[in-house]
């Protein structure tokens, strides 16, 4: 009750008075315990109002959130497509390219069918399908130039972000069109994107915008609470994208007993991920690796979380060489590792 | 004297809870690679500001109780107690709790069963009724507030697909089916001249006393049980039924009689293959070529009852596993993929009669068709990823659609935009990211007419 009370006013300058009146009641002239409570009161509302930026707060958020999706919609609505039977895409290329879900494209190089905004079937073929992180690709068949919206960047989106989502929920409805949904992130982590845009299956492939009109994800997955709305951030297309070009079926770590070892436990960090411990023996320590390096990148591919981190890693055999861009201190470093062989033993974290 | 101290603790206890509350808000503000419940979308402190702007409109909005318990809410359209909801929801006796608690007992004036919309009327005056706004349909995106299930709470969401009309879903009558292949057709009829050559290949002299004794009986099944009041019934199903028990009976008796000697392979053969088509086609068969000579003729074989779906459309017809549904209303059943095509053509609602076989009965039925859906809800993957939906969510002249996660007894409750003015009548909670309001105009239109 009174902390409901605390926090739903959020001016805590009328507070101070209200709270300084019934306090005199109370204490009755014991004037040191007064001024006390006054200056920490004081103090803590300067915190406050200094921690209470949350730009939901204001109505003026809602009007300019609104704004900018409304401004955006009809480019990001036109560019948004039914895949398949029951999938949803988004155009990203004026020569038809699709970005959708893995699990909605399917494998490679098959003849689908793709809805246009205005119902028209349009015959496309799929590219690459990356099933672990849930990126596919397809191509669209016939004259473009198709209507398409931009992609964002690897870093674009942050949690707090205002976003809005587009797609066939249930699947393509003519009358209805594609189905928009505004929100916000919720966090980015594990390789996945999760915000309260509230998704439906027949959503899935379809595109996540930030208030500018990117796409920033593709809708993959839901949980049954209405906030478990999972999205493939751009950054894995991004960073996929030549693969998912071509055409490749990108395969996810190997089986426990068949994949390779660096010897290794990490954390988040801000430029990719920190080592936090390094096993004994492993091929970690041999290449002189050392606690506290931040990898940057394997193999050329960005390591942005340890869930990217585990599969540039858990994809290769033991024995193979890969090779490690990381940061100590100031300087960035380049090294060749083999991977070892793993213990057999379950130990999670260690990569 | 003494009270003053206790406060002194108490005001000490308070303060410390007070501070807390600060600084776990402070906390969570500070992670910033994670937004807190409190600040999503539909999180209270995202919704203080649209408490304080729907504060004003509270006393508009009204619960509809039915048996004491909420099942939907009531928005106030005129100064002199008339209040529409949702018409689906409730029963025939109803309450209406206004916003300063009082509950009025409330009487329906009109139902327009097209959009589920009702008409109520409570004994009350200065009432506070809705502001409609004079513009056309609201544009994707815009935002919008309504009251949850509990009126003093809201939710927030956008306008979310174009506002169109959405047609009624088709029925369900809640029977899971089989095709039932196993009747006779005219052709098929047992003739006891067949049965008694195959035996006839036989030419042990039990076989033949067996086949004496087939048609001997048929004979007597023909003259007997024709004048017979009790079965007055084709001659047909007469020679088939009594030649079912006929050959139980007669093979009984002649393995009693010629003990140590067994009939010979081709006559038990013929026994067999005449006792499987009899056994399996029983008296039923013989009914349907009665009572239905066209349909079995067109190959129309019907469709068999393996399950009945509790709480179906179905079930309250009393119709049972193993009973056969030849005809829905004039047409002709040719099987479970025929049934489910024809109930289909039928919306929810709808009333078709059934001709059901049982037992050797056949009887008409009325059924009043139920929601796809709601018949069987483990169909749609979508349905269970949703929650609690509405029962009647399809089948509207004109819907506003949106995204607000409202609960389905939210319904009845006034769709908003952020200066208060009402857009339309939530209708449906439709699933997890769809509810459907009717529009302020076409709600207008109802009004008057209703009144």
């Amino acid at each position: 009750m009174l902390f409901r009370f605390a926090v739903r006013s959020l001016f805590p300058l009328t507070l101070v008075a209200r709270f300084d009146r019934q306090y005199k009641k109370m204490v009755l002239g014991k004037t040191t315990y007064r001024s006390v409570f006054q200056w920490l009161l004081l103090l803590m509302s300067v915190s406050h109002l200094g921690a209470d930026d949350s730009p939901s707060r204001d109505l003026f958020v809602f009007r300019e959130t609104q704004r900018q999706v409304q401004t955006a919609l009809q480019n990001a609505m036109a560019s948004t497509v039914g895949v398949g039977d029951s999938g949803s895409g988004v155009i990203v290329s004026p020569n038809g390219l699709v970005l959708t879900a893995a699990h909605v494209s399917g494998t490679p190089n098959r003849n689908i069918t793709c809805r246009l905004p205005n119902g028209k079937r349009v015959g496309a073929k799929t590219l690459g399908n990356f099933d672990y992180m849930d990126a596919g690709m397809v191509q669209l068949e016939g004259e473009g130039p198709w209507p398409y919206s931009p992609v964002g960047t690897r870093r674009s989106n942050t949690a707090g972000d205002w976003c809005f989502a587009l797609g066939h929920p249930g699947g393509f409805d003519l009358n209805r069109g594609s189905v928009l949904r505004v929100g916000r992130v919720i966090h980015v982590r594990n390789g996945f994107m999760r915000t309260d845009c509230k998704l439906l299956r027949g959503d899935s492939g379809g595109p996540l915008f930030n208030l500018s009109g990117e796409v920033i994800g593709i809708h993959s997955r839901i949980g049954e609470p209405l906030d478990d709305n999972y999205h493939a951030p751009i950054g894995t297309f991004n960073k996929m994208w030549n693969d998912l070009l071509a055409g490749e079926t990108i395969s996810g770590p190997r089986q426990r007993s068949g994949r390779g070892v660096l010897g290794v436990s990490v954390e988040a960090h801000s430029k990719g991920v920190l080592l936090k411990e390094i096993r004994p023996g492993s091929a970690a320590e041999e290449a002189g690796l050392k606690t506290k390096d931040v990898i940057q990148s394997i193999d050329g591919f960005p390591i942005d979380d340890s869930f990217d981190f585990r599969w540039a890693i858990s994809k290769n055999i033991p024995g193979a060489r890969i090779n490690i861009e990381y940061v100590r201190g100031d300087k960035l470093d380049e090294i060749s590792v083999e991977l070892g062989q793993s213990t057999g033993r379950r130990e999670r974290g260690v990569f | 004297m003494n009270a003053l101290p206790r406060c002194n603790i108490l005001m000490f206890l308070l303060t410390g809870i007070f501070y807390a509350s600060f600084f776990t808000i402070d906390i969570a503000a500070a992670d910033l690679s994670y937004l807190s419940r409190a600040d999503r979308l539909n999180g209270w402190r995202t919704l203080e500001v649209l408490d304080d702007l729907f504060r004003d409109h509270r006393a508009s909005v009204v619960e509809i109780l039915d048996n004491d318990k909420q099942v939907a809410l009531g928005t106030v359209v005129s100064e002199d107690g008339f209040i529409v909801t949702k018409a689906s929801e409730f029963g025939q006796l109803l309450e209406i709790r206004l916003s300063d608690y009082s509950k009025h007992v409330a009487e329906q004036v009109s139902v327009d069963e097209a959009n589920d919309l009702a008409l109520l009327k409570i004994r009350a005056f200065g009432l506070r009724p809705v502001d409609w706004p004079d513009s056309g349909d609201p544009q994707m995106g815009q935002w919008v507030m309504s009251p949850y299930e509990d009126k003093t709470q809201v939710r927030i969401g956008v306008i979310s697909a174009s506002t169109r009309q959405v047609p009624k879903q088709f029925g369900a009558l809640g029977v899971v089916t089989v095709d039932s292949s196993d009747y006779l057709t005219e052709n098929d009829l047992l003739d006891p001249n067949t049965l008694a050559d195959h035996i006839n290949k036989g030419a042990r002299p039990i076989d033949r006393w067996l086949k004496n004794e087939i048609s001997n009986g048929a004979k007597s099944a023909l003259t007997a049980d024709l004048n017979d009041p009790i079965h007055q019934v084709p001659f047909l199903k007469l020679i088939l039924r009594d030649l079912n028990f006929m050959i139980f009976e007669r093979i009984l008796y002649a393995e009693d009689r010629f003990e140590g000697v067994s009939l010979s392979e081709t006559t038990q053969q013929a026994i067999l293959e005449t006792d499987i088509r009899i056994r399996r086609s029983v008296l039923n068969r013989m009914l349907l070529v009665d009572c239905f000579p066209d349909l079995i003729r067109a190959g129309k074989s019907g469709a068999r009852i393996l399950d009945v779906v509790a709480d179906s459309a179905a079930e309250q017809a009393d119709l049972e596993p193993g009973d056969l549904i030849m005809a829905i209303n004039a047409s002709g059943v040719g099987g479970s993929q025929d049934l489910v095509s024809l109930i289909r053509k039928h919306t929810a609602g709808e009333s078709i009669t059934i001709s059901v076989v049982r037992d050797g009965s056949s009887f008409k039925k009325l059924v009043t068709l139920g929601f796809f859906d709601a018949t069987f809800p483990d169909q749609d993957v979508n349905i269970a990823l949703s929650g609690d939906i509405s029962n009647r969510r399809t089948g509207f002249q004109k819907i506003i659609q949106h995204d607000m996660p409202l609960s389905p007894k939210a319904m009845g409750g006034p769709l908003m935009d952020l200066e208060g003015r009402v857009l339309g009548i939530n209708i449906a909670r439709y699933d997890r990211v769809t509810t459907y309001a009717l529009p302020a105009d076409l709600v207008q239109s109802l009004i008057q007419k209703m009144k």
